[in-house]
């Protein structure tokens, strides 16, 4: 094919046109270098060909290509390394936020290198207080009864639970703050999907038009990298037919199957699927109140006694209740509460049927009977026997389990004020489009054949509908199916056949997540925020627990903030039932038997006429002895002989073998206390002592009975300030208590661990002793065996059992730690660094891995300064190139036109 | 295939790269800055709690240490009080308890015997102000009762003594019976001879048993027994039931029935020097007592209670633990110090002598040496003024019974005062123990968390890589083909 004349001249042109794009893009790149995200691109050139022969052109004419095409610009990227690098940034998400949220626990928990100028700049603030507090009660055991160092124990004790209190309100306030940090991630990650939305919207335009949209791509990438941080995503591309013969590109992001259990299939919840997108939100419920062991509103159950129950066990099992009862009057037997189980009305409670999981369809006043099953079995199924039902209780009708937005109690859930769920379950809502219309996918039914020998209403039904297109939308689900008949040939009586067709567009539904479904940044927030480690419900580990999410199998060794707050609970919990339990008791003699004041014939304690000081006396019931052969012992008058059975403190009261071997005058003086064991024994000590002595009427005269005999009464002897002088000498009080107004002990955690109220005003003090020398009432003066065993209790080793603590009375019962106060709180530090120590090296590995995929990325995306120089170089000369291909065509034409033929 | 390393690419790493630098050289810095090896349980989780265990072990030894000084402080005054005591009653040396009691045994200088009772007296008196010294606030000597005086003088009390008020309370009781010198009816509406309990009122005649055998009741005792009847102030012989007079006997009010057991000492409360009862307190003898109980009873609870059981137990460092909720006595050490043990004990013993060629047995010599030092100087102080004599021939006998007995007890004495001087010695070593071992946690605890030269080197080196990764930095940002293109 021969060139046109000045087809050389184009092809010159595109030369230069192509250099000068390539310029450009050059230009570009190099003026992108610093943007977040930006992927080099590329211009993309085709050798010109113009096709087609010449009809006459010569055999021997050679063809030449026309020059330069720019056919396009394109990006350099590789989409498995994107895959790979926000699989990795994932990791570095929730590692970074872990790591972030344990530092700032070690930051008030981590006593390392920290202390206070009395003893040393590094022995710790709590450690060293729990310390001090042995300390002083070692200076008290020589300077035992001097207030002084009586009032440095308590000064050692104040700051130590001053400590715990400070520790505890920085725990809460972290965890409060970590709840916001959760909150603004979640707006974040919403932010980013409405953003990815929006991108794949302009995107979608510009692929229409053709316009490749590069920078767009780019935007979003970034916020596709940036989201791969707070949650594991999978991205993948499609092609997306929104027209006969058209296609565009479609982005679909989905959970990238975190959830470690396979059975799993909410951990792949879409988040957005092309122009839709999901938003992701905390599940909001009822602000529930805490049960409170001192304000029975907050007690579910009620009682057999009818009064309210904390516990199932102290609970009521449910009657079924008669329809007829009158709840204005109170129960009776003409006003019955409950039903029989031939629906009887009936008020016993034990002749009442039990009120398990109902039949709902059962008539409740018709028998029990097969027919008319009264109840659900645990598979939904209709039974009469209520064993095979579960269990429900009697329900106090006093309960007020939620709290108002003013923050009050009510039994209302409609009123309650709307909070973040305790587990801050999340849930992936609906795929919405930019105007909020919700996504849904096509899904193709398998075609029905209807023949006329068929379903008769199916087939009219078609013949009905033949060519229409008919439409309903399924009002459960909001679905809509959409069904149209062909005819699609005959049967072998000739009769039409017709083929059904639909299909249903299913609706995007709510994803509820289950508690492992996410991973990266928002995951390491919840983790943070939930995970209690050892303190995790036993019901929610074995999966008994219905209400329950299923469970992370590691959630036991998982450690969050909830962690820290409940080991330090438990702690300072037993740290005070240890000091308390210590500075209480019976005083006893130096063999150990529990001794009471000898009363005299005045009324008035006896004393000892050489020392002048309050007798005291082993505490003793009488008993018939037993001969050898276990018979009762009598002597020669045929008189009981009788022995007095001290109550010792050693004695192993809550053993079953020692309990049944004690006399049984004993064990009948003991059991009518209501008790068994050591309690009985305490009671037994705490019973007032009494003597007879003559009644007195109102005018206060000495009565006397028709026989003219006096009118005993039986009188507790009672002290100075008229408290009645009881069978043992109890000692002490509670040093510590859940508030300093008060001697309370219920329930003390770090953050209410108190002096009480009355070490607070010096009423009591670190008891010295119990025990008491021969004929004595009091310890010595200095005697400061108590006290050395206080200071014991701080050597001791001790089980640290998490359903200890009320708030995780559910929780396992087996120890979680067996170590002294000071173990226990260097154990938190220990585990904390652990975690802190492993979760650093995770991160600095993941981040790593990271960076290495992201150089991967940037050898191949980003813009390099010498690659860019040498396209410079390149395009600059060829430009210079065409340039010069532009003058050597001008110089050629010029003598081709000018110059040729012509003489002069 | 090389990967291509791009500017975008260079600059993100070496970003990484410098941070990392950066950071490793601020960890030297804190090192070097905090001179220790780790500042929290994250950057060495097992050293952080080795280190927390060996301070507090430090802490314990420390506080350890502390109070092992106060308790050998507090037995270095025993020790003293105990020296100056065993000074006085030492059996070689002269001018001292035992020499005032060989002096007063020599009957060539009997003379003086007086003064050598009130020189033993006094000398009892200073023993037992040395016992009752304090160290600090407390007292040294007086067990775990720390807060109380260990040894007082009391007045002797008569052991026959009854309480009239507790006899009255229960006339009825044979205990009591010594109080009572008649007898009365139990039950008065009811008179029954054979059922009676004493009494010492006889103003209710119908209540006191009359005594028909014993003569009727004489009337006044000054009553003019010269006037006949019909003289002015004539009046009956006798006394009536009515508590008029009567000369006709039939009439006479019988005299109480007197009760044989009665005994006039059992009223009163104290007992002189001598032994001889009396009521009163100021003519009464003194009794040493320990913590409120005279230390010569026998077989006393209370006081075996003092010296064998009662313990003050203190955490010294041996190891303290407990066992089923009672210490184990040899992981602690026992601060009690039982005045009395260290003055010969309490109780009394036999002791036989040959004086004058008679013997004599006492059964109740003293053990305690005060106790004998007092007795000794209450029987010279019987002596006569003028001529020494002895004021019997009992009191000589016992006086060197007495002396027999000082020496058993000084003796005894002086073996518990070297058993603190053991116990001393053993709270110096101890002290000296626990300095160590306090030393030796401090250097294994320093060794773990505290920086060694090592550390400064770190320090350089992150430093070097540093600066140098900084130039390295220069020359990433500087040099690229842009840099030498000519076009």
């Amino acid at each position: 094919m021969a060139i046109g004349t000045f087809g050389s001249f184009t092809q010159a042109r595109l030369a230069i046109y192509a250099a000068q794009t390539g310029l450009s893009i050059t230009g570009n790149n190099i003026s992108n270098i610093n943007t977040l995200g930006y992927t080099r691109q590329r211009l993309d050139q085709t050798s010109l060909h113009v096709g087609g022969s010449d009809r006459y052109a010569n055999a021997a004419d050679v063809r030449t290509g026309q020059g330069v095409l720019c056919t396009g610009v394109s990006q350099l990227r590789d989409p498995y390394l994107d895959i790979r690098f926000r699989s990795s940034n994932a990791d570095v998400g929730y590692m970074d936020a872990k790591l972030s949220g344990l530092q700032q626990i070690a930051s008030i928990l981590d006593e390392v290198g920290k202390g206070e100028q009395t003893e040393g700049d590094d022995f710790g603030i709590l450690g060293a207080g729990l310390e001090e507090i042995r300390k002083a009660l070692g200076n008290l055991t020589t300077e035992t009864g001097h207030a002084e160092f009586d009032r440095q124990v308590k000064a050692a004790v104040e700051k130590v639970v001053g400590r715990f209190n400070d520790y505890a309100a920085k725990l809460e306030q972290l965890y409060n703050n970590t709840v916001t940090g959760l909150e603004e991630k979640v707006e974040k990650v919403n932010g980013l999907l409405t953003g990815i939305r929006e991108l794949n919207e302009e995107i979608r335009k510009c692929d229409i038009h053709d316009d490749n949209a590069l920078e767009l791509r780019d935007q979003r990438n970034v916020l596709i990298d940036e989201l791969s941080g707070y949650i594991k995503i999978d991205v993948t591309y499609s092609m997306e037919e929104i027209c006969p013969g058209q296609e565009v590109e479609k982005i679909t992001i989905k959970l990238d199957d975190a959830n470690p259990d396979p059975t799993s299939v909410t951990d792949t919840a879409t988040l957005i699927d092309g122009v839709y997108a999901a938003q992701i939100s905390i599940d909001q419920v009822a602000q529930k109140r805490e049960l409170d062991p001192k304000d029975t509103t907050t007690w579910p159950y009620l009682g057999a006694d009818g009064k309210p129950a904390m516990f199932p066990e102290d609970a009521a099992e449910a009657r079924i209740p008669n329809p007829n009862f009158d709840a204005a009057q109170d129960p009776s037997d003409t006003n019955p509460r409950y039903l029989m189980a031939d629906g009887t009305p009936t008020n016993d409670p034990a002749q009442a049927a039990p009120a398990r999981t109902l039949n709902p369809k059962a008539d409740l006043t018709q028998p029990n009977a097969e027919g008319n099953e009264w109840y659900l079995d645990a598979d939904g199924a209709v039974t009469t026997d209520p064993n095979l039902s579960q269990i429900s209780y009697e329900a106090n009708p006093d309960y007020k389990p939620y709290l108002n937005g003013k923050g009050q109690p009510t039994a209302d859930e409609s009123e309650a004020k709307l909070v973040n769920n305790p587990n801050f379950n999340m849930t992936v809502s609906e795929l919405r489009d930019r105007k909020g219309y919700l996504h849904y996918i096509t899904e193709k039914q398998t075609p029905i054949e209807l023949r006329k020998d068929g379903d008769a209403a199916a087939y009219q039904e078609a013949i009905d509908n033949l060519g229409k297109t008919i439409k309903n939308r399924d009002p459960d689900t909001g679905n809509m199916h959409i069904v149209s008949y062909r005819e699609s040939g005959k049967d072998e009586n000739g009769d039409p056949i017709y083929t059904k067709y639909e299909y249903v567009q299913v609706l995007s539904t709510p994803v509820h997540l289950d508690d492992n479904d996410l991973h990266g940044a928002l995951q390491a927030d919840r983790e943070l925020l939930t995970e209690k480690g050892e303190f995790m419900d036993t019901s929610i580990i074995d999966g008994t627990n219905e209400d329950a999410l299923s469970c992370d199998e590691k959630a036991r060794s998982k450690r969050g903030i909830p962690y820290f707050q409940k080991s330090l609970d438990l702690l300072a919990n037993q740290l005070a039932n240890a000091i308390n339990g210590a500075n209480q008791g019976y005083r006893y003699d130096d063999q150990g038997n529990y001794i009471g004041l000898v009363m005299g014939e005045d009324g008035e304690p006896m004393v000892d006429e050489d020392t002048g000081r309050v007798i005291g006396m082993p505490v003793s019931i009488p008993y018939q002895k037993l001969d050898e052969n276990g018979a009762p012992m009598v002597d020669d008058d045929g008189n009981a002989v009788m022995g007095e059975y001290k109550l010792n403190k050693d004695t192993k009261w809550d053993k079953p073998e020692v309990w049944d071997a004690l006399p049984k005058e004993v064990k009948t003086a003991l059991e009518a206390t209501g008790k068994t064991g050591t309690e009985a024994v305490k009671a037994y000590l705490s019973q007032p002592q009494t003597h007879q002595v003559q009644k007195t009427d109102q005018a206060g005269k000495p009565m006397f009975d028709q026989n003219g005999n006096p009118i005993m009464e039986e009188v507790p002897y009672t002290d100075e300030d008229g408290n009645p002088i009881t069978m043992g000498i109890f000692e002490g009080a509670v040093l510590l208590s859940n508030h300093n107004n008060g001697d309370d002990t219920t329930n003390i955690t770090a953050r209410n661990i108190s002096i009480s109220n009355s070490w607070s005003n010096n009423a009591v003090s670190v008891i010295r002793s119990f025990q008491c020398g021969p004929g004595e009432s009091e310890p010595a003066s200095g005697d400061s065996k108590n006290v050395l065993h206080m200071q014991n209790l701080f050597h001791t080793k001790m089980d640290y059992v998490p359903s200890d603590l009320f708030s995780t009375r559910d929780a396992t019962g087996d120890s979680m730690f067996n170590g002294t106060f000071s173990e226990m709180w260097e154990n938190m530090g220990g585990i904390l660094g652990n975690d802190q120590d492993v979760t650093n090296n995770s991160l600095t590995t993941s981040y790593k891995t990271t960076l290495q995929i992201d150089t991967n990325r940037d050898s191949v995306s980003s813009v390099d300064f010498n690659d860019e120089a040498m396209n410079l170089m390149m395009y600059a000369k060829s430009l210079n190139a065409a340039c010069r291909l532009m003058t050597t065509i001008d110089t050629v034409l010029d003598k081709l036109i000018n110059n040729t033929g012509v003489t002069t | 295939m090389i990967p291509r390393m791009t500017t975008v690419g260079n600059l993100k790493n070496y970003r990484y790269n410098l941070n990392r630098s950066g950071w490793t050289m601020s960890q030297a810095m804190t090192k070097i800055e905090t001179q220790r090896n780790f500042n929290s349980f994250a950057e060495d989780p097992a050293a952080a709690a080795r280190c927390f265990q060996l301070r507090r072990s430090y802490l314990r030894a420390s506080s350890q240490l502390t109070l092992n000084e106060s308790v050998y402080s507090k037995y270095q005054q025993a020790w003293k009080t105990l020296d100056g005591v065993s000074e006085m009653i030492d059996t070689v040396k002269p001018d001292t308890g035992f020499g005032s009691i060989l002096e007063a045994l020599n009957d060539s200088i009997a003379s003086g015997r007086n003064a050598l009772g009130q020189t033993l007296v006094s000398k009892a008196d200073g023993v037992i102000q040395s016992m009752n010294g304090r160290y600090g606030e407390n007292f040294v000597f007086s067990g775990a009762d720390t807060l109380n005086v260990p040894f007082t003088w009391k007045p002797a009390k008569n052991p026959d003594y009854i309480d009239p008020a507790a006899a009255e309370a229960d006339p009825g009781n044979p205990e009591y019976a010594a109080a009572f010198k008649y007898y009365a009816f139990a039950d008065p509406a009811n008179p029954d001879p054979a059922n009676v309990v004493g009494t010492n009122d006889i103003s209710d005649l119908s209540k006191v048993v009359q005594d028909p055998v014993l003569n009727p009741a004489r009337n006044d005792p000054d009553y003019d027994t010269t006037l006949t009847p019909g003289d002015d102030g004539y009046e009956g012989m006798y006394l009536d039931a009515n508590g008029g007079s009567t000369d006709d006997v039939t009439q006479a009010k019988w005299a109480p029935r007197e009760n044989p057991d009665y005994d006039e000492n059992s009223s009163k409360q104290y007992l002189k020097a001598d032994g001889t009862p009396t009521s009163e307190e100021s003519e009464a003898g003194r009794k040493l007592c320990y913590r409120g109980v005279p230390v010569d009873s026998n077989d006393n609870e209370k006081l075996n209670y003092y010296l064998y059981d009662e313990k003050k137990f203190i955490d010294l460092g041996l190891g303290f633990q407990e066992r089923e909720g009672e210490i184990v006595e040899s992981s602690v050490f026992n601060e009690a110090l039982q005045g009395v043990y260290y003055l010969g004990g309490t109780g009394t013993t036999s002791k036989t002598v040959k004086v004058d060629g008679k013997e004599w047995t006492f059964d109740d010599m003293p053990n305690n040496v005060v106790s004998v030092m007092e007795e000794f100087g209450q029987i010279l102080l019987r002596c006569d003024p003028d001529s020494g004599a002895w004021a019997s021939d009992e009191d000589k006998a016992r006086a060197y019974a007495l002396a027999q007995q000082f020496e058993d007890s000084a003796s005894l004495a002086k073996q518990r005062y070297d058993e603190l001087d053991a116990q001393s010695g053993f709270l110096r070593d101890n002290g000296e123990l626990l300095t160590n071992n306090a030393k030796t946690l401090n250097e294994q605890f320093l060794a773990l968390e505290d920086i060694d030269p090592a550390a400064i080197e770190d320090y350089m080196y992150a430093k070097y890589c540093y600066d140098t990764a900084l130039k390295v930095g220069n020359s990433i940002l500087s040099q690229s083909l842009m840099d030498y293109m000519n076009l």
